[in-house]
């Protein structure tokens, strides 16, 4: 077989950091091709760069042999290669039928064909014998398999010969990753050709026939699946071992502060039951879509719960975030400008914000010399670096607004905390600093939910590990030392 | 010049000042000082809790009416022979219980409070017009309100006493206490202010109720100005308090906007009025002209905002 797409020497810097570094690898034609890799090991800036969202700082692209250098997504869709990212890129409120022909309508005199429209949907939905989707239903009527399965009919009926995945099970159940395995076949023996992005090493040796291994923006390996054990594939992700990063664990988990128990949602997660103890920094990992985001969430009163009981402390009864923070548990949500922070806000009252009631005196007027000490405090301890404490939380950097936001919880006493992913997309520096705080809370005796896809940080840290896995708990690690690998065979069910 | 760049309208408030201090001699006398603040006190007294409702990130059009609902209640019961204070309180509780009302449909119904307010509008407005059947409510017994109107305290008119203080009142609410601190941050940021254990819907509600009451005490004293209420009283401050909290650049997404920039709108409003009078323009000139004036003051801040 023939190679479709040639990758030579690639690469790709953002401001002076290198993302991907002269990776080359091809795959080949009609081929199902996976590509995996840790977060951040440049995966999605390889496909942006393939799917014409970025270019390339250097190294050439081949697509049937002829030099291949899209300029924009346009292009690329021109040239045979569609990309599907996660998120899907439809409109939920129009019709199937509209976000299957968007961008390529069929034209007659320059008026949208309606009918050359419907007949070429029509065709391509039985081609993924997909046809009892109702071609006029608005697409947010579908459940998310079926929106998968729209997205790739639409890349179809733009003629693609190659087809890029990013973690296109991520968020589907059992059920309709098969019927999206089966799609995939129909394409394959279509003679597409598809790029197949995914965490999950049992789907990946289930379907692809090829393997490329990222990590750190460098190629690893590419091999033939049948060539290699999982294991072997763990060890070129992780590559480099990771001691010495964090700060020595101490073993004194004090009594229960927390109790889950049968804990059930609609859709993320089900049966949940643990207990976490004061002075312990329990980590929860898994995949994307594996539930744990939601768990933490409502663990905090801020996620539905259909059955089950959470107890924090002492407090009873149903559980709403601010019955939570009265309790002295506090989030971390994962969503850091939109959930964490007051953007247009002083410092100062970013840090203040859940401890305010206590600040106020007669008459509900705030203490403000307090206020004022109590945030200088924290930005003292935390070496938050901040103009001043009346400046905008939002002229902060990234990691100086995560810990503006931890501080909010300091501030406020919490005994209990639950962080979600609490280091994504922070510098290395201060990376290390929230390590270092999250120990030296533990030691002070906070009980510390972990909830984070870093596992090389689940593994540093924690002094237990729940691993979640299509919203149930797979396994449970408290024996020290935590291998990573074991996490991640944990993780994707191998 | 950081407040100038900020508050655009001021200047062009400014500059309509000097050029009627000019081009008049009635203008910058104390007695018309005066007339054009009282002229501003009802229209004053309600944007505060338009503002307040604003901060949340909701808005209530439904106000105008409940001024309406308010005047009616607290006029009727007066003829009726209740002493005036407890009809002006009932009147008043009486704004502050529709406001409530609002408060819940938007947090608990979660109805958009454009829409939930409008719909509230269109309600008072009907039971006022049954009620009345058309009719105005007047008698020797609204007299003993007139001091609302026309009373003097220190040689200045009680209305512009009565805004003046509810401003210095708000104005210490919302930078000195907790809830004004809590509104805020609603405004700012719903999701973080929610999940930091704040208790959104409770604050939202209590922004509806106080606006309500606001509302409440500017239908007690336009019943007290007209010496009558009738269905339709509050009809014409709809748009004046809308126009002086956009005019004050309280944003309509919430959480930014300063009570003092709306004291100055208010005033201004009226100053519009009044300097047409003072020029002799006739009533549709007046009113091609406050537009225009209002659609000037709002593109300078936008302007300078783009320019930053």
């Amino acid at each position: 077989m023939a190679a479709l797409l040639q990758l030579d020497r690639i690469s790709r810097a953002f401001s002076g950091v290198p993302a991907l570094r002269e990776v080359s690898f091809s795959v080949e034609a009609g081929a199902l091709h996976a590509l995996i890799g840790e977060n951040g090991a440049g995966k999605s800036t390889l496909i942006k760069i393939l799917s014409g969202a970025l270019p390339a700082d250097s190294g050439t692209l081949r697509l049937d042999g002829q030099p291949y250098q899209p300029r924009d997504p346009r292009q690329a869709l021109r040239s045979g290669l569609a990309t599907i990212y996660q998120e899907l890129n439809l409109l939920p409120s129009r019709s199937v039928l509209a976000n299957l022909v968007l961008g390529h309508e069929p034209t007659r005199r320059g008026l949208i064909d309606g009918k050359q429209a419907r007949i070429a949907a029509q065709r391509v939905l039985q081609q993924l014998q997909a046809d009892t989707i109702p071609l006029d239903a608005p697409l947010h009527e579908l459940a998310l398999g079926q929106r998968q399965i729209i997205a790739i009919a639409r890349a179809l009926l733009s003629d693609c010969r190659m087809l890029i995945m990013d973690e296109p099970t991520a968020a589907l159940n059992s059920a309709e990753v098969e019927a999206l395995f089966k799609v995939l076949a129909t394409l394959q023996a279509g003679g597409v050709t598809l790029l197949y992005v995914s965490h999950r090493l049992d789907e990946i040796f289930r379907i692809a026939a090829a393997v490329t291994v990222l990590r750190d923006g460098q190629h690893v390996r590419t091999t033939a699946l049948s060539d290699i054990t999982p294991d072997n594939l763990i060890a070129d992700m992780l590559g480099r071992s990771l001691t010495g990063v964090f700060p020595p664990r101490e073993q004194h988990a004090g009594e229960v502060v927390l109790s889950v128990e049968h804990l059930s949602s609609a859709r993320a997660f089900e049966e949940v039951s643990f207990q976490l103890r004061a002075g312990e920094v329990l980590a929860i990992t898994g995949l994307a879509g594996s539930g744990k985001t939601e768990l933490g969430q409502a663990l905090f009163g801020a996620w539905p719960i259909a059955r089950g009981q959470v107890r924090w402390f002492d407090q009873h009864g149903s559980l709403s975030p601010a019955q939570a923070v009265a309790a002295g548990v506090g989030l971390l949500p994962e969503d850091r400008q939109n959930e964490s922070l007051l953007l247009d806000a002083a410092v100062q009252r970013n840090i203040t914000l859940a401890v305010l009631p206590r600040l106020a005196q007669r008459w509900g007027f705030l203490d403000r010399s307090g206020e004022q000490r109590t945030a200088q405090q924290q930005v003292e301890t935390l070496q938050i670096k901040t103009p001043s404490l009346d400046s905008p939380a939002r002229v902060l950097s990234g990691g100086n607004q995560q810990k503006t936001a931890l501080a909010k919880w300091l501030a406020a006493g919490a005994r209990g905390l639950i962080l979600l992913e609490p280091t994504q997309g922070i510098d290395v520096g201060v990376k290390f600093e929230i390590y270092t705080l999250i120990a030296q809370l533990a030691r002070s005796g906070t009980a510390i939910l972990l909830i984070s896809s870093e596992l090389s940080e689940v593994a540093g840290l924690a002094q237990r590990v729940i691993v979640m896995r299509g919203g149930k708990i797979a396994a449970e690690f408290a024996d020290q030392p935590i291998e990573v690998g074991a996490l991640l065979r944990a993780a994707a069910g191998v | 010049m950081d407040f100038v760049g900020e508050n655009g309208f001021i200047v062009i408030f400014i500059l309509w000042c000097l050029f009627l201090a000019l081009t008049t001699d009635k203008f910058l006398t104390p007695r018309n000082i005066l007339t054009v603040l009282q002229q501003s006190a009802i229209v004053g007294i309600v944007a505060i809790g338009e503002m307040l409702v604003m901060l949340t990130g909701a808005m209530d059009v439904s106000l105008a009416a409940i001024l309406s609902v308010a005047g009616l209640i607290a006029a009727s019961l007066m003829i009726t022979g209740l002493p005036p204070l407890p009809a002006v309180v009932i009147g008043v509780g009486a704004g502050g219980t529709i406001g409530l009302v609002n408060g819940l449909i938007v947090t608990k119904i979660k109805i958009n409070a454009i829409i939930a307010t409008l719909g509230m509008l269109s309600i008072l407005g009907g039971l006022a017009l049954m009620y009345t059947q058309g009719q105005t409510i007047y008698g020797p017994a609204l007299d003993s309100i007139d001091f609302l109107s026309s009373g003097v305290l220190l040689g200045v008119r009680v209305p512009i006493i009565v805004m003046f203080g509810l401003y210095v009142i708000f104005y210490v609410v919302l930078s000195r206490t907790l809830f004004g601190a809590q509104l805020y941050a609603v405004g700012s940021n719903e999701k973080a202010a929610w999940l930091s254990g704040l208790r959104v819907d409770r604050i939202r509600i209590m922004a509806f109720a106080l606006a309500g009451m606001l509302a409440g005490v500017g239908g007690v004293m336009q019943a007290a100005r007209q010496g009558s209420a009738t269905a339709i009283m509050g009809d014409e401050f709809l748009f004046p308090i809308l126009t002086t909290v956009v005019l004050a650049g309280v944003s309509l997404s919430g959480g930014k906007g300063r009570l003092w920039n709306v004291l100055i709108a208010a005033i201004f409003l009226a100053t519009i009025t009044n300097g047409m009078v003072l020029l002799g323009l006739s009533v549709n000139a007046q009113r091609v002209a406050s537009g225009a004036i209002l659609i000037v003051a709002l593109s300078l801040d936008r302007l300078r905002q783009r320019v930053r």
